[in-house]
């Protein structure tokens, strides 16, 4: 009897277990299992990045004390990808000894799932793969050979893909990258092109210093844009560290960052979201900024942050600019202005022709080769250099010359240019035997002038425009100076 | 103890009940989670290869022979990238016609010893993987007898095939060799022959010639008894006649260095010479073998030049080193200062040095180095070693795996030294 119990114990039990399974009380969270919905975002990738003709931007980073990189990239159905690109790195790839060099070719592509769906360029692609490649920059020899590289990554974790905008992340270093969808006709080296020639007109080396100006007015100087990984560092805080301690030279050892950036047609984006601080200690975000029909940029973040060089005013009297060297009222100029008579218009151009015909039709029969401004930080003044050549018993002679304005700078955005009668001993021989000469300085003595300039982010071409008559301008460019 | 036997059927007994009522309805497999894929998509661009791969590999010894990168498969602490779709397929037809068809030439099982000894997966690499510590680079790595992977492909030279067997057919050799004495193991006789003198961490360190006169035919081959017996093979195999008489020739010398005795760093060389043309211990200086013979190989190789002044037999060193430069010109820099881009060797392969105030063979003066060489007192019969380790190789080869090592080499040093690249990559582009 007692073993009867234990049956009837046991067969209750097993029918209460196995009864128990035929309903199952709570919902699935997912309605396919896990390779399945992985199979499915394979397929959902895979459609995506064919889609439209398959071809995307790729704004690409390695390390963060590189510049960005911009690639073009075609997938096809066939498993393969044309990679384009045109950069500084490519350059040395196809042993170009330009700064750049546009190059396309062809590899393998593949999306995967070793790490979620993973988009993979899994057969080595020249220009693309160089980034990844453990080889160190040149220079390395077999034994110092650290196996590192660009740090560059060449599998992608795809992340999320919103209004043909696609985020996906390296998957070794983990970097950002962000693929914009394009317009499969879009014609590779066209656009590539147009983005070098976009970095040169937002950068020049010319002009090292460019501002990050926040809402309050606040700025942060902005040293070396045109190596796409500039320095940051808080104006106000550069000034406090001169005038108290001094030590730190124009305060850049010690509060500079360096943040590395790429340009695209958008704009110029940094790697990273960047955190600027204000004299009123509060915060800014920046990250992407948008061109502006002015040739400046505009925080994507906030609407109100910009980048752009110095107000043109400033920009014309900045000493670091078209100076003369220290302590010195002649020799070789860093920079200068100089003038291009071929994009003057009006009254000033005909004086300034007027002016270099004069020069060689007089009894000086001399050859103005180039006439530059150069600001003297010491006096204050703007000088104009001539320099001239001429023939003399058979030889050639350069020679040059100085005359000297004294400066008067109206309101924020005006400025004259008066010839105080000084100058060095050639100019002033100039000045009394070419009337033309003299002509063309009494008119810039007498005019008020404003500026234009071609960008506000790279204003190395400028129109000093007479207020009181719009037509009639000089026209400087910058430019490193000529050797005498 | 009958009433836990009791529990124990009961419990049996609910398990059987439980089981047979435990379907209530006929459930039907859903779809397969695995998406079916075909072994060669010929809608892909990479089909040629992959169906030849596939027809070459796959279906004759069953090897995956993967040239798209897996880092997954890979020692990922190392920074890897893939191989160039070319250079694969340059990959897939010289391992099949150099190490595989040289084996099914040899071996007495045919194509059976391959397909049952051979890897299971060949993983193709684009880059060396560096080490920084060691300063040392992986040039191949076989896992437990089931993968072989092959690494720097991007950097083949197809037409070099001693570029191919320093780093990929040697390697492959080698590789080898551990899976066959992994699964029958070598007479352990042949770890006697070096005991004491291997030295797994600073093997790098070590150079060509001194373990040669040790008797080990590579510095890797110093590291361990089972490297020293793959590397012995792998060399043996591979290497021209010449290279093998080279490490012979390298192993019956003795080394010397300009060091203290105490520096343990101290770089060893085989030859040296003397201020005033005698051998004595109170004015040597040992130069390396390379720079005996002036050869200058790479951008950036140095060596001093050793000449003759006026026809009187003395030594003088270049005022500035010899140098290769960027561009691939060499330029020779004599010690006046003199330049020139036309080195001449004679026949005994030493370089001539070209002044028509120096008299010997018309403006060329032979460039004489009054070396002597460094006495042979490390104790060891280099030669004699490296062909005891040979022969126990050669032996176990013949009895345990029907594998005769000399005609393999003749059949390597054969094909290696004149294959077609071209026809053999026309098998790929031919695939339909």
């Amino acid at each position: 009897m007692k073993y009867i119990h234990y049956i009837l114990s046991a067969l209750a039990l097993a029918g209460s277990l196995s009864l128990s399974s035929c309903k199952n009380e709570v919902d699935d969270v997912f309605d396919k299992s896990s390779a399945e919905r992985l199979n499915a975002s394979v397929e959902y990738f895979h459609n995506i990045l064919l889609d439209q003709g398959g071809k995307w931007q790729m704004e690409y980073f390695t390390q963060d004390s590189e510049q960005g990189y911009v690639y073009l990239m075609t997938f096809n159905k066939d498993g393969s990808v044309r990679i384009s690109g045109n950069n500084p790195i490519i350059s040395q790839v196809v042993g170009s000894t330009a700064t750049t060099a546009y190059a396309s070719q062809s590899s393998m592509w593949e999306i995967i799932t070793d790490d979620g769906p993973v988009l993979t360029f899994n057969t080595y692609n020249p220009i693309f793969h160089i980034f990844a490649d453990p080889k160190d920059d040149p220079g390395t020899t077999q034994t110092s050979e650290q196996g590192y590289g660009h740090y560059g990554d060449y599998e992608f974790k795809l992340m999320r893909y919103t209004g043909d905008t696609l985020y996906v992340n390296g998957k070794k270093r983990g970097l950002q990258a962000v693929m914009t969808r394009l317009d499969p006709d879009t014609d590779d080296e066209a656009y590539l092109s147009n983005v070098v020639a976009l970095a040169d007109s937002f950068f020049t080396a010319l002009i090292p210093i460019t501002y990050i100006t926040m809402p309050n007015g606040s700025r942060y100087l902005v040293r070396g844009g045109a190596s796409l990984v500039p320095e940051l560092c808080p104006e106000y805080k550069r000034d406090t560290i001169d005038d108290v301690v001094g030590v730190f030279k124009e305060g850049w050892t010690y509060f500079a960052e360096k943040h590395n950036a790429l340009i695209t047609p958008a704009g110029l984006t940094f790697m990273q979201p960047i955190t600027l601080t204000d004299t009123n200690d509060v915060s800014v975000v920046i990250q992407h900024f948008k061109l502006q029909p002015d040739g400046s940029l505009l925080s994507r973040e906030d609407g109100v942050t910009t980048l752009a060089a110095d107000t043109i005013n400033k920009l014309f009297f900045d000493p670091t600019l078209a100076r003369m060297p220290k302590g010195s009222t002649s020799g070789t100029p860093e920079l200068a202005w100089t003038f291009d008579s071929r994009r003057m218009e009006g009254q000033f151009l005909e004086l300034y022709n007027a002016f270099t015909a004069g020069m060689a039709s007089s009894s000086l029969k001399a050859t103005v080769r180039r006439a530059d401004l150069l600001y003297d930080e010491t006096s204050g003044r703007y000088s104009m250099l001539m320099r001239t050549r001429k023939v003399q018993g058979g030889t050639v002679m350069t020679l040059n010359a100085f005359l000297y304005f004294d400066t008067q700078r109206i309101g924020t955005d005006r400025f004259r240019l008066v010839f105080n009668g000084e100058g060095d001993a050639n100019a002033l021989n100039y000045v009394d035997k070419v009337a033309q000469l003299r002509a063309l300085l009494d008119k810039i003595s007498a005019t008020t002038f404003r500026i234009e300039a071609n960008s506000k982010l790279a204003p190395t071409r400028l129109k000093l425009i007479d207020v009181d008559n719009e037509s009639s301008f000089l026209f400087v460019y910058l430019q490193k100076p000529a050797s005498t | 103890m009958k009433t836990i036997k009791f529990h124990i059927s009961a419990l049996l007994l609910a398990a059987v009940a439980m089981l047979a009522f435990s379907s209530c309805s006929d459930d039907k497999l859903g779809e397969s989670i695995f998406v079916d894929t075909p072994e060669v998509d010929p809608s892909l661009a990479s089909y040629k290869l992959d169906k030849w791969l596939f027809d070459n590999y796959k279906k004759v010894y069953n090897v995956d022979f993967r040239y798209r990168m897996q880092d997954v498969g890979t020692q990922m602490d190392y920074n890897l990238v893939p191989a160039t779709y070319d250079n694969s397929i340059n990959m897939a037809v010289l391992t099949k016609y150099l190490w595989y068809d040289a084996y099914n030439e040899v071996a007495e099982d045919g194509i059976d010893f391959l397909k049952a000894n051979g890897p299971r997966i060949i993983h193709l690499i684009g880059s060396p993987a560096y080490n920084p510590t060691t300063r040392t680079r992986i040039l191949g790595l076989a896992e437990g007898g089931i993968k072989v992977s092959l690494y720097q492909i991007n950097d083949m030279r197809v037409n070099d095939f001693n570029q191919m067997n320093d780093d990929y057919f040697k390697t492959m050799h080698h590789e080898f060799s551990h899976i066959l004495h992994q699964t029958k193991s070598y007479p352990t006789i042949f770890n006697t022959y070096s005991v004491g003198q291997y030295d797994g961490n600073n093997w790098q360190d070590r150079q060509e010639g001194v373990v040669n006169s040790l008797g080990f035919v590579t510095p890797y081959a110093s590291s361990a008894y089972r490297e020293d017996f793959a590397e012995t093979m792998a060399n043996y195999i591979v290497k021209t006649d010449a290279q093998w008489a080279r490490i012979m020739d390298l192993a019956g010398r003795g080394w010397g260095t300009n060091s203290t005795e105490d520096d343990k760093n101290a770089i060893y060389y085989c030859y040296y010479y003397s201020t005033n043309n005698q051998p004595g211990d109170s004015n040597k200086v040992y130069i390396p073998e390379n720079q005996f013979r002036a050869q200058l190989n790479e951008v950036g190789d140095t060596a001093y030049l050793y000449y003759v002044v006026n026809g009187t037999m003395q030594y003088q060193t270049a005022v500035e080193p010899i140098r290769t430069v960027e561009g691939g010109d060499t330029i020779w820099v004599g010690p006046e200062g003199q330049q020139w881009n036309n080195p001449r060797y004679d026949k005994n392969n030493f370089l001539l040095y070209r002044n028509t105030n120096y008299v010997c063979d018309a403006s060329f003066a032979r460039i004489p180095i009054y070396a002597y060489p460094a006495e042979d007192n490390d104790g060891y019969n280099g030669p004699d070693i490296i062909n005891k380790k040979v022969e126990v190789i050669r032996s176990w080869l013949r009895d345990q795996w029907k594998v005769d090592l000399d005609k393999l080499r003749a059949v390597v040093q054969r094909r290696q030294s004149n294959y077609d690249i071209n026809a053999l990559r026309q098998q790929v582009l031919d695939v339909e």
